[in-house]
């Protein structure tokens, strides 16, 4: 869709790729296959792809699609409304499974300020092999702001994916980048024993590597998460990276946010500044409460409500 | 060449003495003793050994690894380099590998010279992260990748030691108890990432690093980590 609303006439690489992976998912926990049960047939992989090019209308103008491509079951859509544009990812096939593999990528040129987050949370369900793969890249041109504020990946038992986000910011982009993982969900009964997830982040300013986190979790997840070192009984995690101009100097400015939004308790988290950048970590027992902590702390420290569709 | 020496130059620049202050970090430890995480020998055994096999230990091995390999070719190390220095998860835990790493690299070149090694002194002109150091220092002075990693590997666990003794309720016997403990396991880990590429980094100690957060605004502390 374009930046109107309306849908809107798509390069050729947009097409409905099959996707026979309509059937319910086995959401069951700790089910392990009976070994009469012969094995399920060979499915489609979803290659989703949302390749998004966005600038501004003239100098200092709103920011315009300038170009869009999508394909699988990867969409994006702009709600008609004030203020800085905002894209809306949706992943129509409702979940990554087995071998998956999405890419999104957002190109701003100089001057451009967009939102981007997902219309729900996105599940990884179990893989009965194959690795899942969600490439993420951003370019942001001179004094382009980008926030990235998906909702959270709420990773099954057995699932399998590997994340990776790579963002190249001119000297004076601002980029700020959030992400929420569940690995299981207590509150509905979903636990998580084991499981395959690595999210690498890279990000460079100016062509030069001024961030690098990689987590990996490869194994008994549930058990290594109870471990003090590794989660401390946390089941969710988050991470807030601020690399705007200026985000070092306002450590002082994130901890009082932080602690304002974390007011109540269940939720352990803390920021950090250097090399420019600001980065908060948040560890929780449970998404729905450090989603909360997440969403108070970005509405205050961005000066900006958060997307609608975080607000339900 | 691989100068008879070697092992000594090992054990020289991974002891306590040698001019890094090594003694000023924790990486985090001290927030872990605050919060009753380490408390006794058991816990610092689980907290340690979880830091070298699934978070910086591993992580420090690979970048050592590559910086060994690199250690010939300038523009290779210092990509190694900005990779190890990117990684630092904190504000304290970048403090910690890169002032290390600098005073290393200054204290190898002012009383250990050598050719290669003035190559890897032009190579990483401005901040060094320690691994990188410690790799890149080791090739050239022809020391073997694998005794360099399960070096590097012990000197941090005894390094963290020092520190729990320090900090903690724990005694000179416990803690030497877990460096026994923990040896075989730093040999292990040393055959297992000494031909991981740097793909492999990756880490799951994610209470280390916000430990690390936390530990900034600890109100009595006595380590920079």
């Amino acid at each position: 869709m374009g930046p109107d609303g309306g849908e809107r006439g798509l390069p050729s690489r947009h097409r409905r790729s099959v996707d026979a992976r309509t059937s319910p998912r086995n959401r069951t926990i700790h089910a392990p296959r009976p070994p009469s049960i012969p094995p399920v047939p060979k499915r489609q992989r979803s290659h989703g792809i949302v390749d998004l090019h966005v600038g501004p209308a003239g100098i200092g103008g709103p920011t315009r699609v300038r170009d869009l491509a999508e394909a699988g079951p990867a969409r994006i859509r702009f709600p008609r409304e004030a203020g800085t544009m905002e894209g809306i990812l949706v992943n129509t096939a409702g979940g990554i499974a087995c071998g998956d593999d999405f890419a999104i990528s957002a190109r701003l040129d100089p001057g451009a300020d967009l939102v981007l987050t997902s219309v729900a949370a996105e599940k990884v369900y179990r893989s009965d092999g194959p690795i899942s793969t969600v490439r993420n890249g951003f370019t942001l041109g001179s004094a382009a702001r980008l926030a990235w504020l998906p909702q959270e990946t709420i990773l099954f038992d057995g699932a399998r994916l590997r994340r990776r986000l790579e963002a190249d910011l001119a000297e004076d982009a601002a980029l700020l980048l959030v992400e929420i993982v569940a690995f299981g969900r207590a509150a509905r009964d979903e636990t998580l024993t084991e499981a395959l997830f690595e999210d690498v982040w890279r990000v460079r300013r100016g062509g030069r590597l001024v961030f690098a986190d990689t987590v990996r979790f490869d194994g008994a997840v549930g058990a290594a998460l109870s471990r003090a070192a590794i989660g401390g009984g946390a089941r969710t995690m988050g991470t807030i990276l601020d690399c705007a101009p200026g985000a070092e100097a306002r450590i002082e400015e994130a901890r009082a946010c932080l602690d304002a939004a974390i007011a109540g308790g269940g939720i352990e988290a803390a920021a950090s500044a250097w090399n420019g950048h600001l980065t908060l970590r948040l560890l929780g027992a449970e998404v729905g409460a450090l989603r909360g902590v997440v969403a108070r702390f970005l509405a205050v420290y961005r000066g900006a409500p958060m997307p609608r569709v975080w607000q339900t | 060449m691989r100068s008879a020496s070697g092992p000594l130059i090992l054990m020289a620049w991974l002891s306590p003495t040698f001019p890094v202050g090594s003694f000023a970090y924790s990486h985090g430890l001290e927030w872990a003793v605050e919060t009753g995480d380490i408390r006794d020998e058991a816990s610092l055994a689980a907290w340690l050994g979880d830091v070298l096999e699934q978070g910086a230990g591993r992580n420090d091995m690979i970048l050592a690894a590559n910086a060994h390999g690199a250690a010939a070719d300038a523009a290779a190390l210092a990509a190694v380099n900005e990779l190890a220095l990117a990684l630092a998860p904190s504000r304290e835990l970048h403090l910690e590998t890169s002032q290390q790493g600098r005073s290393f690299l200054d204290a190898t070149l002012a009383a250990w010279p050598c050719d290669a090694l003035a190559a890897i002194g032009a190579a990483l002109p401005g901040q060094v992260a320690f691994p990188v150091a410690v790799g890149a220092s080791a090739a050239a002075h022809g020391m073997p990748r694998y005794d360099t990693l399960s070096a590097y590997g012990l000197a941090f666990v005894q390094n963290l030691v020092s520190a729990a003794l320090r900090c903690a309720p724990i005694g000179q016997g416990a803690g030497t108890r877990v460096v026994a403990a923990l040896a075989p396991r730093i040999a292990a880990l040393a055959r297992i990432v000494e031909d991981l590429d740097l793909d492999a980094i990756g880490s799951a100690t994610l209470r280390v690093d916000l430990g690390s957060f936390r530990h900034e605004t600890q109100y009595s502390r006595i380590f920079r980590s």
